[in-house]
């Protein structure tokens, strides 16, 4: 062990605080060795100093810090006991002032209170069945990029149409390249159409892009 | 069991208490502790009246997440280490003074022998002005090791450096105080004895 490393622990001897084989390691150096015993006296006069108290260092008062501490403590018990009462009450009293402000709810025989109730709960039913996620899946998105993307079996393609084109001419077009559409128009008139899973894909979009009704085509990436 | 670790088991006693809402137990724990935190407050920072506080926000904060004490470390070092934190919030968040050197009071000159015709309690006062002297790190460790009776490791634990950086420290603060406790007679002549 060096002079350097006994030196560092003589300060933690000196307080007590080494374990047991620190301690007979750091007392077989103080041993016969004056400036050892020199070092250890320094550490000793430095505690010594610490430990006391200087005359113009500020005492503490624990008695009306504690006084202090325990009133703290108490306000703010009662502080949060008031917020959870409050939170429980003032939903329920500000429902039924909104309802006698608005509805003259007290008033209001009791059979009027059960259809009104009625209809809230066949408004509040149906609200939540339109905001309920469709469970469609859809293999696209539109350009107006509001509709989330799913997953399709086969490659898309946004593509857009003629406004002259014949719904009849436009049926036998999707008819012979097997294409179906699976979403649209988009808020600028495209669809998203589906391609068979097979090695004409390329050859089928080739044909779409040549018809005269199709005016716009681009294939979405996989 | 000796005292020092019956101690220890008796406040993790307390700070269980308190983590189920024992008041008693918390203000049995504040008698011992509030002074220490004061102390070790004070001499970060010099307004007394904001150490005062910070010893309740201290306290507060045992109050409140004493449920939560696993007994990893001492009650001791876990106490400081708010203490710390929270000191240290305190001088950054509201621009706080800490005790500066230049503040501090005069050291001995070096070049006089400073023991001459003091009594050994007026030593030991130009000591505590020489160790106000030291940087914060250093002062730090002083004041933890010989005030608060901490082991370099519970140090190391409340400043969250490692243990090495620790030792290095108190080296160094001693370094530094060598040339007062030269001046203030502690020559080998005079230590007789001592083991």
């Amino acid at each position: 062990m060096t002079e350097q490393r006994m030196d560092e622990l003589l300060a933690w001897y000196a307080n007590g605080t080494l374990d047991e084989a620190e301690r007979q390691e750091v007392e077989a150096w103080l041993e016969n060795n004056p400036d050892a015993q020199l070092q250890l006296a320094e550490y000793e006069f430095m505690q010594q100093s610490v430990a006391e108290l200087g005359d113009d260092e500020p005492v503490f008062n624990t008695e009306a810090g504690l006084d202090n501490l325990m009133t703290r403590i108490e306000t703010e018990e009662a502080a949060n006991e008031a917020v959870g009462q409050q939170s429980t009450s003032t939903m329920l009293e500000r429902l039924q002032n909104w309802l006698d402000e608005t509805l003259n709810w007290n008033r209001t025989p009791a059979f009027a209170r059960v259809a009104m109730v009625s209809q809230f709960g066949l408004v509040l039913a149906l609200g939540v069945v339109l905001l309920l996620p469709s469970e469609t899946n859809e293999g696209y998105e539109v350009l107006s990029g509001t509709t989330p993307a799913v997953i399709a079996a086969g490659p898309t393609a946004t593509i857009g149409f003629n406004v002259d084109t014949r719904l009849v001419e436009l049926q036998q077009l999707l008819r012979e390249q097997q294409v179906v559409i699976v979403g649209g128009p988009s808020a600028i008139g495209t669809y998203q159409i589906e391609l068979p899973k097979d090695d004409l894909v390329e050859a089928r979009l080739a044909a779409l892009k040549a018809h005269p009704a199709v005016i716009y085509l681009q294939r979405n990436e996989p | 069991m000796d005292s020092a670790n019956e101690r220890t088991a008796e406040e993790v006693a307390w700070i269980h208490r308190i983590g189920q809402g024992d008041k008693a137990a918390l203000q049995l724990l504040y008698q011992r502790y509030a002074s220490r935190i004061f102390r070790f407050v004070i001499r970060m920072i010099k307004d007394e009246a904001k150490a005062e506080e910070l010893v309740n926000d201290v306290m507060m904060e045992i109050w409140k997440s004493a449920a939560s004490f696993e007994g990893r470390s001492s009650p001791s070092t876990w106490i400081l280490g708010i203490a710390r934190f929270r000191t240290l919030n305190a001088v950054r968040g509201k621009k706080l003074d800490t005790v500066e050197l230049s503040q501090a009071p005069e050291a001995v000159d070096e070049g006089e022998d400073a023991s001459t015709g003091k009594s050994q309690e007026q030593l030991r006062a130009l000591m505590r002005q020489s160790i106000a002297r030291l940087s914060d790190e250093h002062r730090e460790v002083v004041e933890l090791t010989f005030f608060h009776d901490c082991s370099y490791k519970e140090i190391a634990e409340i400043l969250q450096c490692p243990e090495n950086t620790v030792k290095t420290r108190m080296y160094h603060a001693k370094a530094k105080l060598k040339p007062w406790l030269k001046n203030m007679g502690l020559a080998e002549a005079e230590l007789g004895g001592v083991t």
